[in-house]
């Protein structure tokens, strides 16, 4: 897994949607993207999340050609979030079914949950019983975590360690409302929770809360040299606006600047590569053959001196792997739910080591 | 138009047919139909939602004649 550098975006204003239009935004600059912000809403077996801000579809459609590399999210809080639980529980986690559904639809790549309220008591039960369906999808589970000094058990629970370790992907630390990454991503180590989970966090739009450029660098260094998972800012479409907190203003994209150059710098000068793994990650047929990914695009390693093959990484419902091998002809595969196995369309079949 | 899933598979216990590339799939043994997508991601791709159990997706082969599942199993196609 290499660093992966994740924003945020919002989708309820027009200056923000007409400046992507423009091609105004370095959207290179992350390689995950957060949509503020969805909701979980109520339908007729159970709950959903809705992503229906009056310009969601049309950020999400600007990001999705100018990057189409990148992974987005869908970002949510807390309403409908405790519905939502109890409703999977009595229910047979039918809404995490919806869930899923509703985000393939909309061609997102996950969700980022940002309860910061009365739903904090529900994220830990909540991404258990996302979990196992996410990842039969292919879908990325984040939680945003404000004021994370409290601590994963002081914010969520004593179950958070447990199910975060087991079921998210990244934990997205708001250290900007906290004392900061250096301080607050041991004490979540201390607590039990993977490392690798972790992204140190940075405010980049103007506010009492803004983390100044040279936190932003010191907070992005300690990221890299202490193997998280990457960092976030919110969020891109304010990044230290030239009009103080006129929202979406000339944004001027320093913050984010500073993350990408500072992540590019690492490791005395040796570029770092941003980007996702892939679920097709790894060493399958007893180690003959290998994939390793580049946001979405595959290489994958053959033996027996054939030629390298490259291809796509997909969710259509599970992932689906499409590769072009130069010696043979392009195929198609689906990853088995277990992850352990590809299943090609020349019926051969792969599994992992 | 048909997608290239629409058929009989497995000796007849299940059934493809398809609305454009909404996908309706007929069990045997009592089992609820499922509804479903048809995509192409090189090969055509489907992804079905079994209400008695869960979503999956498949692979069609190369020669049309075997859905490869995510849950490890395979379909045949029946001799048209």
């Amino acid at each position: 897994m290499s660093f992966e550098i994740a924003t945020w975006y919002d989708t309820w204003n027009s200056t923000g949607l007409e400046n992507l239009v423009q091609q105004k935004v370095p959207l290179d600059y992350a390689t995950r993207y957060n949509l503020a912000f969805g909701e979980f809403v109520a339908v007729s077996n159970g709950y959903t999340v809705s992503l229906d801000a009056r310009y969601a579809s049309q950020v999400l459609a600007q990001i999705r050609t100018q990057a189409p590399g990148v992974l987005v999210y869908a970002g949510v809080g807390d309403a409908g979030l405790p519905a939502t639980v109890a409703d999977n529980r009595e229910h047979d986690n039918r809404s995490t079914a919806n869930i899923v559904a509703s985000l393939q639809q909309q061609g997102l790549d996950g969700i980022s949950i940002d309860s910061e309220g009365d739903g904090m008591g529900s994220v830990a039960e909540l991404v258990t019983q996302l979990g196992p369906s996410f990842k039969a999808a292919g879908l990325g589970i984040a939680v945003s975590v404000p004021w994370p000094g409290n601590g994963p058990v002081g914010l969520y629970g004593e179950n958070a360690v447990a199910a975060f370790n087991q079921y998210v992907d990244a934990l997205e630390l708001q250290d900007y409302s906290s004392a900061g990454t250096p301080t607050d991503a041991p004490l979540w180590v201390n607590a039990g929770v993977q490392a690798s989970l972790l992204m140190g966090g940075v405010c980049t739009e103007n506010s009492d809360v803004q983390t100044s450029l040279e936190d932003t660098a010191a907070w992005t260094e300690y990221a890299l040299q202490n193997n998280l998972r990457g960092i976030c800012s919110w969020r891109l479409d304010n990044d230290h606006g030239q009009q103080g907190t006129e929202e979406d203003v000339e944004p001027t994209f320093t913050g984010a600047k500073t993350v990408y150059d500072t992540v590019q710098a690492s490791a005395g000068g040796a570029k770092k590569e941003a980007s996702m793994g892939t679920p097709f990650d790894g060493s399958w047929n007893g180690g003959t053959c290998a994939i390793s990914s580049q946001a979405s695009l595959l290489t994958l390693t053959m033996p027996d001196g054939r030629p390298s093959a490259t291809g796509a990484a997909v969710a259509v419902g599970s992932p689906v792997i499409y590769a072009d091998f130069t010696d043979d002809a392009p195929f198609t595969g689906v990853l088995s739910v277990d992850g352990q196995k590809i299943l090609w369309s020349n019926n051969t079949v792969w599994t992992r080591d | 138009m048909s997608t290239p899933f629409d058929g009989s598979w497995n000796g007849a216990r299940s059934t493809i047919t398809s609305q454009a590339s909404v996908l309706n799939i007929t069990m045997a043994e009592g089992r609820p139909s499922a509804t479903g997508v048809s995509v192409s991601v090189g090969s055509p791709v489907i992804y079905a939602d079994f209400t008695d159990d869960a979503p999956f997706t498949g692979v069609l082969s190369v020669d049309g004649q075997k859905i490869l599942w995510s849950n490890n199993t395979v379909w045949s196609r029946d001799p048209s």
